[in-house]
């Protein structure tokens, strides 16, 4: 064994750990970089894990019940199964569109044409929210391809009656319009999550562990308005606008002694079940939206201010110089010649001159806080999207022409609603309340979370006697004489009172009034001594031909929704030839 | 004798129990790795599961890991066998490399050719020739480099045809996997430095080498791209540095104690090649800074057996074998680690025993077999010296004067 072996052996085994060494250092090293990458980079590169591995699934809220006064369904939801097709688990497109399509009623080649335009998509949606029969043979065909997913449908039961008023909500289950945008927040709810972990594929493999949500089911509303009432007036409504050929109506019936609005009708109207055929012009609630001027049914409320402050008494004779009557150099008619008038006259055969002696004595000040007083030119606050205030120039606008003008209602504008209000207000012995379209916010299990039962003071606008004196003698002779201008609202059961007004119409496109273009109202309460309802009919552009005053068009309508509505409410009758006989 | 360090002695068993460990965390990890949405585990059939196959593997490797426990013993006792075997494989594996580049037996549906057919298609057995070629150019060189005619002192007499070899055999090897390339050349030459050749030899080598595998990155522009995309992998996530920031993801995803066996997602699509080359990241994810640390030791303790079972060794052959054989591990799952952790560009190069696929699989159960045999021949010499050569095995009493007689 010579010297050099030894040496080289000694090299090699030196030399040869020394690497092996270093190979080790190596893996050791390598350690440290993996105890680098989880100490310093770790933040960034779990963003980049979760943001691709975390899927987000919307557990939906159950969106609030409406019902209306009495408790019936006016508005719900309804989980209702979609038709999908997963086009990664299609293997015979063909076949599969044909036993699909006899099942959900729709062509085969448009099943087919659906799925291949959306091939490489996980997601194609064949039919939308299906009945349970549909679903079930979907079900039954037990393909993996075809898939259902519930979504919450909204389902509106009474269908076109109170669709302005409801409103509807949107394909995102938002409230869009009316109550439903109104108490949105309300009726929503809150949507629960779910957080998946997915695969690249987006497949959910588990449950993430963090920040699951569940639903938060939205509260129900109960309306003051009652279904069947709605109907009646609906009924009545529609039949006046299509007997005078009018262009449009609008009814409120509202309970004079809480403000508590019974039906809110506007026609033509719409379905809000095929909201894409319907013009936006249908959807508005024009009861609430639409101010006009009001004609001579605002007569009443002057007449009742200038009694509230001494300007003219009960009995005081008036001369309404035999229908011609020039205010400065204006020139003043009246329908009929009459010459003195007290003031229960002058209101009851609807002098325009009449007024405008009145109202000149009371000057544009007083008359500005009258109407005010009322509440025209300003909201009601009854909780409403898009409620128009209606208009009252500020008192620096006035001329000496307003003050003639705003006493038979003219250059004021007043929505439908204001009118009830304040009509109300005047059959309620002068206190103007309120009006209220929601009496109920209840959470999601019934229970109360808001109750408006009482109703709400807005002020006292007259004094009792006056309230009753306006009532009871003079809006009772408007419809119980047999001349009066509202003697067709007279039932045969109770005792009526109102007013009627016939408004010319302004140009839609420059100044000026419309010939034959009328606005024909009638506002109407029963029974005398202790009204229960009112009643607002406004038709819009009846055929002139047929008819377009107020006591013609809108007061048999107006008539009728009181008889139907004081029978439903079993208000007994304070007159009538049943009895006398007894 | 002085130089013989019993201390240094390594029960073979000892090699077999790390491999054994690293194989069954391997096929452990497989089978979470390969588990998906689509298939399940154990779905039937149960032969196209990645798992079973992996199993299969495993159930192969040990058997000829044992077959060449016990087997080597007797290859490694003789100078002429043990070259003659070493040549024959060698041979072998260089016609199955030339083989694979033969487009019509490659396998149509792997993209580089590095796969080699051997059944029908639709069984989809095929093998890689560039995981037996370690092996294969380790014993070829351990052989070589110990001949008696060889001297490595002189350059054209002795380091020139070796190291020309090497050359050849890492282009040949290079033109489809770089990765393995790279390994082996730094092998190669660590053989040569271990089994003593002049160092500016080396040096010169070394400078060749570099022109050859800068040639190789010039013919394929996708190594390129992964150069570039190391550069800056955030550059484009989506893009280039796809893969190298998923690995990271993964690997940040378990952090320090994971999210437990099978509860990684990053497998489920995310990171490419989760139960191959990245099946480190799969491990870090599920069994957090704890399990890639367990992994890296086990490597670390077959490094260090290895180192042992080389310094015990009594012959020169078996010495630099074994310096091979541990070297080409321990490299090997070095460089795996290095690019799952990005720090270095992506090479498709696996990781030793865990990483799912038989060839490397057989090709490494084959090496520890033969790193035990060493380990054993070491002990039984040492047991027949100390015992005046008196164990009954003949081969050990009349090996250890005749190799002590050839140098």
């Amino acid at each position: 064994m010579s010297t050099g072996v030894v040496s080289n052996d000694r090299w090699q085994r030196r030399s040869g750990a020394a690497l092996l060494c270093g190979v080790a250092l190596l893996l050791l090293a390598l350690a440290g970089r993996l105890a680098y990458v989880n100490a310093v980079l770790r933040p960034q590169l779990e963003q980049v894990a979760h943001k691709q591995q975390l899927g987000n699934a919307i557990l939906p809220a159950r969106r609030g019940t409406i019902f209306d006064t009495r408790g019936r369904v006016l508005a719900t939801s309804r989980q209702k199964p979609d038709v999908f097709v997963d086009p990664l688990y299609v293997d015979d497109l063909d076949s599969l569109a044909g036993e699909l399509g006899p099942r959900v009623n729709l062509p085969a080649d448009e099943i087919a044409h659906k799925v291949r335009y959306r091939e490489h998509t996980r997601f194609v949606p064949i039919a939308q929210r299906v009945d349970e029969v549909t679903a079930g043979a979907v079900r039954q065909m037990g393909s993996p391809a075809v898939g259902l997913t519930e979504r919450p449908a909204r389902m509106y039961p009474t269908g076109k009656s109170m669709a302005q008023v409801l409103g509807f909500v949107g394909r995102d289950g938002y409230g869009l319009e009316g109550l439903e945008l109104q108490h949105d927040q309300h009726l929503r709810g809150e949507n629960g999550r779910r957080s998946t972990i997915r695969d690249a594929r987006r497949r959910a493999i588990w449950p993430s562990h963090k920040s699951a949500r569940q639903p938060i089911d939205g509260g129900h509303i109960v309306l003051t308005i009652d279904a069947e009432i709605q109907r009646i007036a609906e009924a009545v409504l529609q039949e006046a606008v299509g007997k005078f050929e009018a262009q449009s109506g609008v009814a409120v019936v509202m309970s004079p002694h809480n403000g508590d609005v019974l039906a809110m009708v506007s026609a033509p109207t719409f379905d809000p079940r095929s909201l894409a055929s319907s013009p936006g012009e249908l959807r508005r609630n024009r009861a609430i939206t639409d101010p006009t001027e009001p004609g001579s049914t605002f007569k009443p409320f002057i007449a009742a201010g200038a009694l509230e402050g001494g300007f003219v008494s009960t009995t005081e004779k008036i001369d309404c110089h035999m229908g011609q009557h020039y205010f400065g150099r204006r020139l003043v008619t009246d329908g009929s010649p009459h010459g003195m008038m007290d003031l229960l006259g002058i209101v009851s055969k609807s002098s325009n001159i009449g007024m405008g002696t009145i109202a000149e004595r009371m000057g544009n000040a007083e008359l500005h806080d009258v109407i005010r007083r009322f509440g025209f030119g300003q909201r009601t606050q009854i909780g409403f999207p898009g409620e128009n205030a209606g208009l009252v120039y500020p008192l620096e606008r006035w001329t000496s022409y307003s003050t003639t003008s705003v006493s038979f209602g003219y250059e004021v504008a007043v929505t439908p609603l204001q009118l009830a209000t304040a009509f109300s207000a005047m059959v309620n012995d002068g206190v103007l309340l309120k009006p209220r379209l929601v009496r109920r916010l209840l959470g999601p299990n019934g229970e109360v979370v808001e109750s408006f039962d009482s109703p709400e003071i807005v002020r006292r606008v007259l004094a009792t006697e006056v309230a009753r004196f306006m009532a009871k003698e003079v809006l009772v002779a408007v419809v119980e004489d047999v001349s009066g201008s509202g003697r067709r609202a007279k039932l045969d059961d109770f005792t009526v009172l109102g007013k009627t007004g016939t408004a010319k119409l302004p140009y839609s496109d420059r100044s000026g009034y419309e010939p034959g273009a009328y606005l024909a109202t009638f506002m109407g309460a029963a029974p005398v001594e202790d009204p229960q309802l009112v009643a607002v009919v406004m038709v819009r552009r009846p055929n002139a031909k047929i008819g377009y005053y107020g006591g013609v068009v809108s007061a048999p309508a107006v008539g009728e929704i009181l008889e139907a509505t004081l029978a439903y409410l079993e208000v007994p009758p304070d007159k009538g030839t049943t009895f006398a006989g007894l | 004798m002085e130089e013989l360090k019993h201390s240094n002695e390594v029960h073979p068993g000892s090699i077999v129990l790390v491999t054994l460990a690293l194989l069954t965390l391997g096929l452990v990890v497989v089978a979470s790795a390969t588990a998906s949405l689509d298939r399940p585990m154990f779905a039937a059939p149960l032969w196209q599961s990645a798992f079973c196959r992996q199993a299969v593997f495993a159930a192969i490797g040990v058997a000829v890991m044992i077959i060449a426990r016990y087997l080597s013993v007797g290859v490694l006792a003789t100078s002429d066998r043990r070259a003659r075997v070493s040549h024959v494989l060698f041979a072998l594996v260089l016609v199955c490399l030339v083989a694979a580049l033969v487009p019509s037996l490659a396998d149509p549906h792997r993209g580089s050719q590095r796969w080699l057919q051997i059944a029908p298609l639709r069984a989809g057995i095929g093998f890689q020739p560039s995981e037996f070629a370690k092996l294969a150019m380790v014993g070829m060189l351990a052989a070589l480099l110990t001949e008696r005619k060889t001297s490595l002192r002189s350059f054209r007499g002795g380091f020139l045809p070796v190291a020309g070899a090497i050359g050849a055999y890492c282009l040949l090897v290079g033109k489809e996997d770089f990765g393995t390339a790279v390994l082996l050349g730094a092998i190669g030459v660590g053989m040569l430095f271990v089994a003593g050749c002049r160092i500016r030899h080396l040096f010169a080598m070394g400078l060749v080498g570099a022109c050859g595998f800068g040639a190789l990155l010039v013919t394929a522009p996708y190594r390129l791209e992964r150069l570039t995309a190391y550069q800056d992998i955030w550059a484009d996530p989506k893009g280039a540095g796809y893969q190298p920031v998923q690995s990271l993801a993964t690997i940040a995803s378990g952090g320090w104690w994971g999210t437990g066996l099978g509860g990684g997602v990053q497998k489920y699509g995310y990171l490419p090649e989760s139960h191959s080359d990245f099946i480190f990241s799969v491990i870090c994810e599920e069994m957090g800074m704890l399990g890639g640390c367990l992994v890296i030791g086990l490597y670390c303790a077959f490094v260090w057996l290895g180192l042992r079972t080389m310094m015990a060794a009594r012959t020169p052959f078996e010495r630099i074998l074994a310096f091979g054989i541990t070297a080409t591990v321990g490299l090997q799952a070095a460089m795996n680690i290095a690019v799952v952790t990005v720090v270095t560009p992506t090479t498709g190069i696996s990781l030793p025993l865990i990483s799912a696929g038989g060839s490397g699989v057989v090709t490494f159960c084959v090496a520890s077999g033969v790193l035990a045999a060493i380990a054993a021949r070491t002990r039984q010499g040492s047991a027949a010296l100390v015992g005046g050569l008196e164990g009954s095995d003949g081969a050990v009493r009349h090996v250890v004067p005749q190799e002590a007689t050839a140098w």
